[in-house]
């Protein structure tokens, strides 16, 4: 029952509170209450509405008293000394303090915390500056907007693999400046490998060099640094060189007007020097040619419509809409590529310059590209990787903080309210990412000359010339410190102090949940990058270990060159052939591993409507012996059957299949060269592409007289040195032109992989790290654990327990929370893992037992993380334990 | 409505001008406020008091408790003489203000170009 005098002494009492209120004043307003309680009583209203009114027309107290201080003090400040300043300038220092009195107080758990903070932003920062360079590729170049490249993409053949190709026919460009308004400019650029520059007869090997047109330095940004460009106009056997080729051929000696020569047939003279290219671009040139020296010495034709002899780039006025000129270049192509099965065999279409290096994966690429989709992959790593650093930092924070419940106390009877001490935790947490940032920035400068070899760039971790570099680590130690510091942050400064005080402490429930929680998520990540690095590892060895159907060890490779040194291949063959540690040779086109011609199956007589894509490749008499590969019908190719000579196929059984002829032996094929031949056996298939694609349809043709890029040499082992630098100077004799380049077939095998090598690599650096920042994290926790639990132990100790149970009990927390987190990562990993595998049309299995395996790994790992503390907490002498206190 | 800012400006002459007609208390002061402007002025009626003490100490009012009607302690104030010099010079100051926005008011003068 509503009584209005007590509703008036209460409201008064309410008044007393505020500091600013004396009686007089409380009186007045009191006085005013019941006036126009009164008066709204007069009004009809109940006592009860009545005072509620009237109490809320006063309006707000604190205000009130607010205003009465403001008139009372004589401070500057108006603020009411019992409120908390907003700006307190002199805290900061002690909370700097404070925070290097918690890291210098608690060595191991700052350690431990610093580290693992350290670790993962070295890995972020790392990871960061990869991303940072992969995407820059190509944007040096001034106009890198406007700049596409042309290329092509068969049609119509059912091929396998990829169908694109990054060369084009040597008419395109012409015909898109004068057909395509929206072009403004065209290039075109050849490239030569392997040959030898001679300069004053002194030879050099230069793995690529390149022929481009004149425009092509109005197109790209280069740096002239002495010569004329226009001298390369001008005269076709001029060459501009960078910097770093001036210094190889001339020393220090001024280079322009001096001449080198090509491969001892043609002299150019120096027309110019470039600043070297910057490393993100998708050509590496030293040397530059001219396009007309090209045309000279190869004869090639640039009008013909059937060969693909050059990159074509082209450059759009500004502000193209480059989907609507990739629909003119198709309608171009369409009226004057030549068609097969009256269509069009191939279409062309426009790549911009800055997504090759990302995008890009086909056929004669300048560089090695790069892939969007490891970008992905290892970003995401990053931050799942900090993500665990972090949570090492909350949960040992949380842990640590019946530590710290004492200070929370007095600072909030003092008078501290919880935004301070929200402000405060963040700050800690944020100077102890600085800290962790500037151990991370150390490791980088440590690290990056290893990383760079590693992925084969020059990324530079300097931070003077990279503004985003400087956001992003002003951004990532707040990321850090605000991430890392939440939790605590917000849940220290929740603590009541009247509770903590009388030592009644709440909430250890809550909190235990979700440190494990946190603990399950670590490992998860941990187990899941365990289980992605098993089975890239496993596929990887499924592929080197698997039977692909040739030999693959004791063969090395050479490289030959141009179609006319074919005559001179027997004498080197017979040359080799006397050194007794040579077994065999035999020269082909391809390597089996990598057998890449894309044609159809023709004879006399097919309907002109069938298609039968398939695979070709040429090779001589010993091919098949050398990598000795199986023949399931009919025989190998022999110089004893003269008709051989003349031309003669072999298929694979996949062939076979798609021909299925009652008997193929004796069937008469027509090659893509026109020439004809009898098919004279089936060969057991075998895994002439990378192991991603299904093994197709292919047939060998046997023709001496055909150019083949490819020796294969047999050799026996004994004396390999020896046997290499016997082969070199054979080779030297027959071809002084050209550079001497050989592998060895097997890790030739494997580098076709390197892909999946890389991956596979990056994989195990980044889950060795993760599961070392979850232990340093377990290993914190587990030494607090023991640690709060010392009495405990000790009472146990005295009662009769084990050394062996103590340390059980200690540890089995932990391994539950681990098998948990095993069975939340194994979907996950199966999910990502069965979609990688996807790639590969030969792929191991996805067993349980690498889940089990992934698991064992870092449940030991956990384990001894935990058992090292388990085991000196249990051996601890009880005696000491209990006396402490 | 009208602002908090003009109504904090202009409390300290339109409490001096009320209590010119005699000494008065709290309560009434308010709602003689509320009545002249017909609710065009409303403030929490609890800020008045601060400002009443303020005018106090600076001297331009005087207080006395008298026991009011129904048995009730009252804070009376009155206006002293310097408080008399205060509200003339406030509504000098309020007058000619008055006149600036009126001239700038009335019809739009041509202008001249």
């Amino acid at each position: 029952m509503f009584n209005l005098e007590t509703a008036i002494s209460k409201w008064r009492k309410q008044l007393r509170k505020n500091p600013a209120l004396e009686d007089g004043y409380i009186e007045e307003l009191e006085s005013h209450l019941r006036d126009e309680t009164d008066k709204n009583i007069g009004r009809g209203l109940g006592d009860e509405e009545a005072f509620n009114d009237a109490v809320s027309k006063i309006g707000r107290v604190d205000n009130v008293g607010k205003e009465y201080y403001k008139s009372d003090s004589t401070h500057i400040s108006k603020r009411p000394s019992w409120e908390t300043p907003k700006w307190m300038p002199v805290l900061f220092s002690n909370y700097f303090k404070i925070a290097l009195r918690n890291i210098k107080k608690y060595k191991s758990y700052s350690f431990i915390n610093i580290l693992g903070l350290s670790i993962g932003m070295a890995s972020f920062i790392l990871i960061f500056l990869f991303v940072q360079s992969e995407l820059s590729y190509d944007t040096y170049n001034k106009n890198y907007n406007n700049i596409y490249r042309v290329v092509g993409r068969f049609l119509g053949h059912s091929h396998s693999g990829v169908n694109e190709i990054a060369l084009t026919r040597g008419p395109v460009g012409p015909l898109m400046k004068s057909e395509i308004p929206e072009v403004i400019n065209y290039t075109r650029i050849s490239t030569m490998n392997d040959v030898k520059i001679f300069s004053n007869d002194k030879g050099f090997d230069e793995e690529e060099i390149y022929f481009v047109e004149p425009s092509f330095f109005d197109i790209f940004t280069f740096n002239l640094v002495s010569g004329e460009l226009s001298s390369f106009s001008d005269n076709p056997f001029s060459v501009i060189i960078t910097k770093r080729a001036a210094k190889k051929y001339f020393g220090d000696s001024s280079p322009v007007g001096k001449v080198i020569n090509l491969k001892k047939e043609q002299d150019f003279t120096v027309a110019g020097v470039i600043e070297n290219m910057p490393f993100n671009s998708h050509f590496n040139m030293d040397i530059i040619f001219t396009l007309d020296a090209y045309i000279r010495m190869t004869r090639e034709d640039f009008t013909d419509w059937h060969s693909y002899p050059c990159y074509t780039y082209v450059l759009f006025r500004e502000g193209t809409d480059y989907k609507k000129v990739d629909e003119k270049l198709k309608i171009l192509t369409e009226q004057y590529a030549p068609k097969s099965h009256g269509h069009a065999s191939s279409e062309l279409f426009l790549q911009p310059i800055k997504d090759i290096h990302l995008y890009s994966q086909m056929i004669a690429e300048l560089s090695t590209n790069g892939d969007i989709e490891t970008i992905y992959t290892f970003s995401s790593i990053a931050i799942l990787i900090l993500l665990i650093a972090c949570i090492n930092y909350m949960n040992l924070a949380t842990a640590r903080s019946a530590n710290r419940k004492r200070e929370v106390g007095i600072r909030k009877t003092i008078g501290a309210t919880r935004f301070q001490l929200i402000k405060q935790f963040f700050s800690e947490s944020v100077i102890l990412s600085i800290i962790a940032l500037a151990l991370a920035y150390i490791i980088v400068l440590l690290v990056i000359p290893s990383f760079n070899d590693y992925v084969g760039r020059k990324i530079s971790a300097s931070v003077a010339d990279n503004l985003t570099l400087v956001i992003g680590l002003t951004a990532l130690i707040f990321f850090v410190g605000m991430f890392a510091g939440s939790y605590p942050a917000l849940y220290l400064s929740s603590f009541n102090p009247a509770k903590i005080l009388k030592n009644e402490f709440e909430g250890r429930r809550i909190k235990l949940f979700l440190r494990n929680l946190l603990v399950v998520l670590q490992f998860g990540i941990s187990i899941i990058l365990i289980i992605s690095t098993v089975v890239i590892k496993g596929q990887l060895g499924f592929i080197l270990s698997s039977d692909v159907g040739y030999k693959k060890d004791q063969i090395i490779t050479i490289d030959l060159y141009d179609a006319e040194e074919t005559q001179t291949l027997a004498p080197l063959k017979n040359e080799l052939m006397s050194n007794s540690n040579i077994l065999n040779v035999s020269s082909s086109t391809y390597p089996p591993n990598a057998i890449g011609n894309q044609t159809e199956f023709d004879w006399v007589g097919k309907p002109a409507d069938l298609e039968l894509p398939a695979y070709c490749g040429s090779i001589d008499y010993n091919f098949i012996d050398l990598y000795n590969i199986k023949i399931t019908k009919g025989r190998n190719f022999s110089q004893e059957y003269s008709s051989d000579a003349a031309g003669a196929f072999l298929i694979n059984e996949t062939a076979e299949k798609l021909l299925s002829w009652e008997n193929p032996i004796g069937r008469e094929l027509i090659h893509w060269s026109g020439k004809k031949g009898k098919i004279v056996g089936v060969m057991k298939d075998f895994n002439f592409s990378p192991l991603h694609l299904k093994i197709e349809p292919l047939y060998l043709f046997l023709d001496p007289n055909f150019r083949n890029y490819l020796l294969s040499v047999n050799v026996s082992g004994l004396n390999l040195p020896g046997t290499i630098k016997f082969i070199e100077e054979k080779f030297n004799t027959i071809y002084p032109k050209y550079p001497f380049k050989y592998e060895f077939f097997d890790e030739a095998f494997s580098n076709a992989y390197k892909t999946e090598q890389d991956m596979g690599n990056g994989f195990s650096v980044f889950s060795l790290i993760a599961i070392f920042i979850s232990c340093l994290g377990l290993l914190g926790l587990a030494s607090f654990t023991a640690e709060s639990r010392t009495k405990e132990i000790g009472i146990r100790k005295v009662m009769g327990a084990r050394i062996s149970e103590i340390s059980y009990q200690l540890i089995k927390d932990f391994i539950k929370w681990v098998l948990v987190a095993n069975i939340v990562a194994w979907p996950v990993a199966y999910y990502f893992m069965n979609n990688w595998l996807q790639d590969f049309a030969y792929r191991s299995e996805l067993t349980i037992w690498i889940f089990l395996l992934s698991g064992v790994i870092a449940l030991g790992i956990a384990c001894v993380a935990v058992a090292y503390q388990a085991i000196r907490a249990a051996s601890a002498n009880p005696v000491k334990s209990l006396r402490y206190e | 409505m009208i602002s908090k800012a003009l109504v904090a400006a202009s409390t300290k002459p339109l409490i001096l001008a009320i209590l010119r007609g005699g000494e008065n208390y709290g309560y009434q002061i308010i709602q003689r406020v509320k009545e002249l402007s017909g609710g065009d002025i409303e403030w929490a009626d609890g800020m008045l008091y601060p400002v009443l003490h303020r005018l106090e100490k600076d001297g331009f009012v005087s207080t006395q408790w008298k026991l009011g009607d129904g048995n009730r302690m009252r804070k009376y104030y009155r206006l002293t003489e310097a408080g008399r010099k205060e509200l003339e010079t406030e509504m000098k100051h309020w007058v000619s203000i008055n006149e600036v926005l009126g001239k700038l008011w009335g019809p739009l003068p041509a202008f001249e170009n």
